[in-house]
């Protein structure tokens, strides 16, 4: 069954598969998988200086990762945080057209995104090295620097298992159930 | 702020730079090296006026294609989309800028809309375009900018009175002919304000939170010219050996801070230029030496380094002190070439200096202060200062 990303129907479903997925996927889990995110957002929403530091903050913010085959990840991936004045109201694997939308997006590849994850990469250093993309005001996201470093160092304090360090058998794995994943939901 | 065993960087200096007098002459075959055979010269009614247009399109040949001379100070999103409307009606395909920081900024804004094509506001960002732009070679009439070799444009928003940051690799010109004969007749003033520029430059790449080693051996030599040479240009304009050395600075000190960014100075300079028409480089003259004061309790070492390539050091000397030498060797600096000392020479109000501020907390170079500032409060005391 394939749900119409923006309905009732489509978000009612997600939140099933991500309840689903929490209660039967081990840990650690997969960067950017379901799971994943949804503990992403769940310590977002719960960290006090992320909601001091970003009081201002209005705007959607998408986390861009590129297609890498040979890792696994056949499509891009577009995480979609939805932040509003120090709330993060949801974060959320959406599809392209929806992802291409944000009010800010972060692109950048599979390779340079497990790196901020692991804490080996700074993203305002990224950017300025070319090595990560990004569209959006400037003005605005320069007044925030705060936040959006909490944003990085928060993903960086989960514990993540990163596509590159799969074995082949979870490769496949993984890349069946995104695959399933895609034609449901779309991303 | 010594290096640290952790330090990483990524050094990218790829424009071939072509130096010496006459160096102009070069042009056409430049732009037969970068595959092109219609050039399109980008410039302003000033440099127009001065004849050095004229020049470079004698040296263009039968590669010239036609002159755009709509640049502004400051540049502006409208004029960006002029430049290449009128690039493609004469099908130019290599863009030549002949002026200053506004006008190599304008034609970079050029090359991204005839490669890429839609608006140029598409675009703001960092690192968006994925590949080579519409060749640029860049010939710079001031000295100055270092736009010549950097990946920043900085472009005006006229309707809403505010500048907006472009970033990307692929923005830097393939080749600049740095020519001294085309700054000769740059008056004093002029003069001293882009030379001034220039050093703000090289100063903000050390004292960039960003900062390295080649960096900081391109900004720390071309402090040394600057100080050696700038005053010989405002006071003897016509000395071609000067002229050349400020150029070379000023291309140096772009290098440098195209790899470690800016910081403090320029959010500051920016925002009253856009809110208050400040040239740039007085802006920055103004400044500077209140941002170093401000800093010098959190990059003290940065300055002590400086003040040992002006010649400043004295044994037993603590870096604060060096820092505060430094400061007051900017001051004497202007002072000396008779560039205005306070903001409030330079047009700006003084109940203007709370907006200007503000708009500096939004300008990207801030975040690469050594010494945060991080509120309206923090940045307007240096304003104040420096009113």
């Amino acid at each position: 069954m394939s749900y119409a990303y923006g309905t009732e129907e489509w978000e009612k479903a997600y939140l099933e598969m991500v309840a689903i997925r929490l209660a039967t996927v081990s840990k650690p889990y997969i960067q950017g998988s379901p799971e994943w995110v949804a503990t992403y957002e769940k310590l977002i929403q719960e960290s006090q200086e992320y909601n001091e530091a970003a009081k201002g903050w209005e705007g959607t913010v998408v986390i861009h990762i590129m297609p890498n085959p040979e890792l696994g990840l056949d499509a891009d991936v577009y995480q979609l945080l939805d932040l509003w004045h120090g709330e993060c109201r949801s974060v959320r694997l959406v599809p392209q057209e929806a992802g291409e939308k944000a009010d800010y997006i972060l692109s950048g590849e599979l390779a340079r995104w497990e790196a901020v994850v692991a804490g080996d990469l700074e993203t305002t250093k990224a950017m300025m090295q070319g090595k990560i993309k990004l569209k959006g005001d400037l003005a605005t996201i320069v007044r925030y620097v705060k936040a959006s470093t909490l944003l990085t160092e928060i993903a960086a304090r989960m514990e993540t298992k990163f596509l590159s360090q799969l074995s082949e058998e979870e490769r496949e794995q993984y890349r069946k159930e995104a695959a399933k994943l895609r034609a449901e939901f779309g991303f | 702020m010594r290096y640290g065993r952790d330090l990483s960087f990524i050094y990218n200096n790829p424009t071939r730079i072509i130096f010496g007098e006459q160096t102009v002459r070069e042009a056409g075959l430049e732009v037969e090296s970068l595959g092109g055979s219609r050039a399109l010269i980008v410039t302003d009614q000033g440099v127009v006026a001065a004849g050095l247009a004229e020049m470079v399109q004698k040296a263009l040949g039968r590669r010239y294609a036609g002159t755009f001379a709509g640049c502004l100070q400051d540049s502006g999103l409208h004029i960006v989309n002029e430049g290449a409307v009128f690039a493609r009606e004469v099908g130019a395909d290599v863009l030549v800028s002949v002026g200053g920081g506004s006008t190599i900024d304008t034609t970079k804004g050029i090359a991204v809309l005839l490669k890429e094509g839609g608006q140029l506001q598409d675009y703001a960002g960092y690192q968006l375009l994925s590949r080579p732009q519409t060749p640029h070679l860049a010939i710079p009439t001031t000295a100055g900018t270092g736009s010549e070799v950097t990946y920043a444009a900085i472009i005006k928003d006229w309707e809403n009175n505010t500048k907006i940051l472009f970033c990307d690799n692929h923005l830097i010109p393939n080749v600049a002919i740095i020519d001294p004969l085309l700054t000769r007749d740059l008056p004093p003033l002029l003069t001293a304000t882009t030379g001034m520029d220039a050093l703000t430059h090289a100063m903000e790449a050390i004292h960039s939170t960003e900062r390295e080693p080649l960096a900081d051996a391109m900004a720390l030599h071309a402090i040394m010219l600057i100080l050696e040479y700038l005053p010989r240009c405002v006071e003897q304009g016509e000395d071609l050996q000067a002229r050349g050395q400020q150029q070379l600075a000023a291309t140096m000190a772009g290098i440098a801070f195209n790899n470690t960014q800016v910081a403090l100075v320029h959010a500051m300079a920016h925002s009253v230029g856009a809110l208050f028409h400040v040239p740039h480089g007085l802006a920055n003259s103004i400044l500077l030496p209140h941002v170093i004061v401000y800093n010098l309790d959190y990059c003290a070492d940065s300055y002590a380094l400086i003040a040992r390539a002006m010649g400043l050091a004295v044994p037993g000397m603590s870096n604060e002190e060096a820092g505060t030498a430094v400061a007051e060797a900017v001051w004497a600096l202007t002072k000396k070439m008779g560039v205005p000392q306070r903001l409030r020479e330079a047009g700006v109000p003084q109940d203007g200096l709370e907006a200007a501020a503000n708009r500096s907390l939004s300008d990207g170079s801030i975040i690469y202060n050594p010494k945060p500032a991080t509120t309206v409060e923090e940045i307007l005391e240096v304003y104040y200062n420096a009113w």
